[in-house]
């Protein structure tokens, strides 16, 4: 395994690095403000650029949360385009034991811990209410050139419930790239305004433009969620997709918002698509999923 | 010294939490955290929801079958040409990262499909799998789907799985338990899973299972974690300090605190905040 960061705690690090240390504490318990003072430990083991702790203390902090977290979620995500976890003889290792379980949970922890971009996220979802951190998020929500951290910041942001943010969702939506487009759509699913975000979606569920098909269809599956009229029908439209992965998605998302008439429509397809397995298996999902409407229908 | 910097640095929180505004009010910042990823990747068993009287339309569990029969769970040739794959790994964001992992690993799709199944010629087929089969995720995934009949004649199923030589197996097995027990405390079950984590030779199982150990209401889970979350290797310290966060309470708080102030890994660091800012109705002195 090749780390791009030390690989201990700083405990072992030099005098001059409790030095800096100290002093950052000594800054915060006396809640003296000190632009330009050294940063936090965390910031020390980046290769990346300066710690922003002296300008977050300086910002208007919430009452609630220390002052090291903030800063140091701040620097990490400002640093997030060169951190990466590299999987390289991982083997015999917990990290590679981890991956290479190949079961629900196993996925899911490996997408945590492979990509470093999703703990950071989850950390600062937790603290949007900090001043300075929601003044990043915007910055990063429009201006990032990574896209990860791009979109990933449109969705904490989203999660204000904030009216005004509005147009960075539709800056977002104009981006060359996929994943950012990706995550405005997620994005405006989560606002909490759906009548200001379904003509949004609307426009990316069009497959007569240039847009691409996983976000024509995740949009209609978003228009479905948030109950717009034209999310069902707009997916069943795309059950006969030539993408397969497309009719997969299609079938997911009616699997869970069709209606009683879709198990017949899905379990009829089980049999054209045998080469593709995944939307065989998205059809079984499906129907079952659909089964008790059906049942309630009394078809 | 390491004792003299570490002595400071808990005399210097000590000082700092003295001396910072009063601590948060306690309000779930967990449960009121935001929507991070709208399809989330965890087993829903919609067979679950099924009534008792359901006869589902015979395909379906006939091709079920037959996909886990396939020898292999990756996309085949033909569903590789699809452009929209490579679409897919463009997203960057946890629900992409899910649709990737969705589209990509046939074993997810069929837990979802199997999980909870009632129809005996689907049980005795995944018993068999796991008894007699020979590819781990295969067996690995029956276990999973059995696991959700919540049926107690499959503990056994489940112990004799323990001893598996492959992590994946042991990994499940434990898991499988931990569904058994439906999330509510089972002192039977969290010291079978316990013993299980003690004797495991993989420290990731060891940690897991610890912490569905924890779960369940042994409090040596906790024990095991805490052993753990000052581990010389970044990804045991992330792994411990990550489910910390999620169970932890003021002693825990306290000293993820104080470690903040000297982890240096990015990832460490984030596992650190994140469980931190979870536990922060903890954060009274």
């Amino acid at each position: 395994m090749v780390e791009h960061w030390s690989e201990k705690p700083g405990v072992d690090s030099s005098i001059l690095s409790l030095a800096i240390l100290s002093l950052a504490i000594l800054t915060l318990s006396s809640c003296v403000p000190q632009p330009g003072a050294p940063g936090a430990p965390g910031a020390q083991a980046n290769s990346s650029n300066s710690s922003p702790t002296a300008s977050v203390l300086s910002s208007s902090q919430t009452a609630k949360t220390d002052p090291l977290i903030t800063s140091t979620l701040i620097n990490l995500f400002d640093n997030l385009n060169q951190e990466t976890v590299t999987l390289n003889n991982t083997s015999g290792t917990p990290l590679g034991d981890i991956i290479s379980i190949g079961t629900p949970t196993g996925f899911r922890l490996r997408n945590h811990y492979t990509h470093i971009g999703i703990p950071i996220t989850e950390a600062l979802s937790l603290n949007t209410k900090n001043s300075r951190i929601r003044k990043e998020l915007k910055t990063m929500a429009r201006w990032s050139t990574n896209y990860e951290v791009r979109s990933e910041a449109l969705i904490i942001l989203a999660n204000r419930h904030n009216l005004a943010d509005e147009p960075v969702f539709k800056e977002a939506l104009l981006y060359f790239h996929s994943g950012v487009r990706f995550g405005a759509l997620e994005a405006l699913a989560v606002w909490g305004h759906p009548h200001h975000a379904i003509p949004l979606i609307k426009n990316e569920t069009d497959p007569n433009t240039e847009g691409i098909p996983i976000l024509n269809v995740y949009a209609a599956g978003l228009l479905a969620r948030l109950g717009d009229p034209s999310g069902v029908p707009m997916l069943r439209s795309f059950v006969s997709n030539p993408s397969w992965v497309v009719r997969a998605m299609a079938a997911q998302y009616l699997g869970d918002y069709g209606d009683a008439s879709d198990y017949d429509r899905l379990v009829n397809r089980i049999n054209q698509e045998q080469q593709y397995n995944f939307v065989v298996a998205e059809d079984c999902i499906a129907a079952i999923k659909l089964f008790p409407k059906k049942q309630a229908a009394g078809q | 010294m390491r004792k003299i910097i570490f002595v400071y640095f808990l005399f210097l929180a000590g000082n700092l939490r003295a001396q910072t505004p009063p601590p948060a009010s306690p309000t779930a910042a967990a449960s009121s955290a935001p929507i991070l990823e709208l399809e989330p990747l965890i087993i829903t068993a919609p067979r679950l929801k099924l009534p008792p009287n359901a006869v589902l339309d015979p395909q379906i569990d006939a091709n079920l079958l037959r996909l886990l029969q396939l020898p292999n769970m990756r996309p085949n040739s033909q569903e590789q040409l699809d452009p929209s794959l490579t679409n897919l790994a463009n997203l960057t964001t946890l629900d992409g990262y899910n649709l990737q992992t969705r589209y990509t690993q046939l074993g997810f799709l069929l837990t979802e499909g199997l999980a909870g199944t009632k129809n005996l010629t689907l049980q005795n087929s995944l018993q068999t799998i796991v008894q007699t089969g020979t590819n781990v995720q295969i067996q690995a995934l029956a276990l999973d789907a059995l696991a959700y009949t919540h049926d107690p004649q499959f503990i056994p199923l489940f112990q004799s799985a323990l001893q598996n030589t492959d992590v994946t197996i042991r990994f499940t097995a434990m898991e499988a338990l931990y569904i058994m027990a439906d999330g509510k405390p089972n002192s039977n079950i969290s010291s079978i899973i316990y013993t299980a984590a003690e004797m495991d030779s993989s420290l990731a199982v060891k940690l897991y299972a610890s912490h569905l150990a924890w779960e369940l209401g042994n409090e040596f889970g906790r024990e095991t974690l805490l052993h753990h979350y000052q581990d010389t290797d970044w990804f045991t310290r992330a792994f411990a300090t990550h489910y910390l966060g999620e169970m932890g309470k003021n002693d825990v708080f306290s000293l993820l605190q104080t470690q903040l102030y000297s982890e240096t890994n990015p990832s460490v660091q984030a596992e650190l905040c994140g469980a931190l800012l979870k536990m922060e109705k903890y954060s009274k002195p």
